[in-house]
């Protein structure tokens, strides 16, 4: 048994139909940081595809948002994930209407110290569209900014996104 | 003169939070809170303020350029760009 891992970096990250996309951020004094900032006070989406799904096994999907703070140092984040799963050949769902599986969401807290320290959120997504091996995938990364429980001011700046499944 | 609406505060809380101006330590419901107050403390002190300034401005001058002057004077007093 062993885990599967794809990964996708900021630049790769498109706009989701009839969503906000949130602004993309190059900073850094020596190493490039690329990101997406997600607004603290509405909801902003962006969508990464893969168009085969390798092996996959069983279990739900584990998203890990990696993600730094702009300019604050506390406060909570809420992070969604939705998946699309489609099977070439074989589902005969028009691509261009299918429709998000429901979204699992997560909260994430600054652990303080440093403002712009990255840190992970860890989505366990269970709502998985038939996910199989070979599929061709989205996945939908959101900001529920107007979410209450999403206490952190300023932007969340996204820097990349990694998915686990097993392939037993 | 009545205070900003909801959505108006909310615009300025986004703004100002977008603009860095929230310190980190704090959430965004209790800045949300300090918007709000501003906005309650200028509508409670409007009559004392346009009452201190002097004539012949203060009966010439439109109730935006009073309210430019008081942010103008504001922003400068405290190192900011006017």
């Amino acid at each position: 048994m062993a885990t599967t891992r794809v990964q996708f970096a900021a630049r790769q990250a498109a706009p989701v139909a009839g969503e906000t996309f949130p602004e993309f951020k190059q900073a850094g004094s020596t190493i490039t940081v690329q990101s997406c900032s997600f607004d603290a006070t509405g909801t902003e989406a962006v969508q990464f595809v893969l168009p085969y799904v390798p092996a996959y096994g069983s279990g739900n999907v584990t998203v890990k948002i990696l993600w730094y703070a702009d300019t604050a140092s506390s406060g909570d984040v809420v992070w969604g994930a939705s998946l699309a799963c489609l099977t070439p050949d074989t589902d005969t769902q028009d691509i261009e209407t299918d429709a998000w599986a429901t979204e699992t969401t997560a909260t994430d807290s600054h652990l303080g110290t440093t403002v712009q320290r990255l840190h992970v959120a860890t989505v366990t997504a269970s709502n998985l569209d038939s996910i199989t091996t070979g599929d061709y995938l989205a996945l939908r990364i959101r900001r529920k900014g107007a979410d209450g429980s999403d206490t952190m001011s300023g932007d969340a700046q996204m820097t990349g996104v990694v998915m686990e499944w097993s392939d037993t | 003169m009545t205070v900003l609406s909801d959505p108006d505060r909310a615009t300025v809380w986004r703004i100002l939070m977008e603009r860095a101006e929230c310190p980190g330590t704090v959430v965004k419901a209790d800045f949300r809170a300090a918007v709000n107050a501003t906005d309650d403390w200028i509508e409670a002190n409007s009559a004392a303020f346009n009452s201190a300034l002097p004539q012949p401005y203060r009966g010439a001058a439109s109730t935006g350029q009073k309210a430019a002057l008081l942010a103008a004077i504001a922003l400068k007093k405290y190192g900011r760009d006017i």
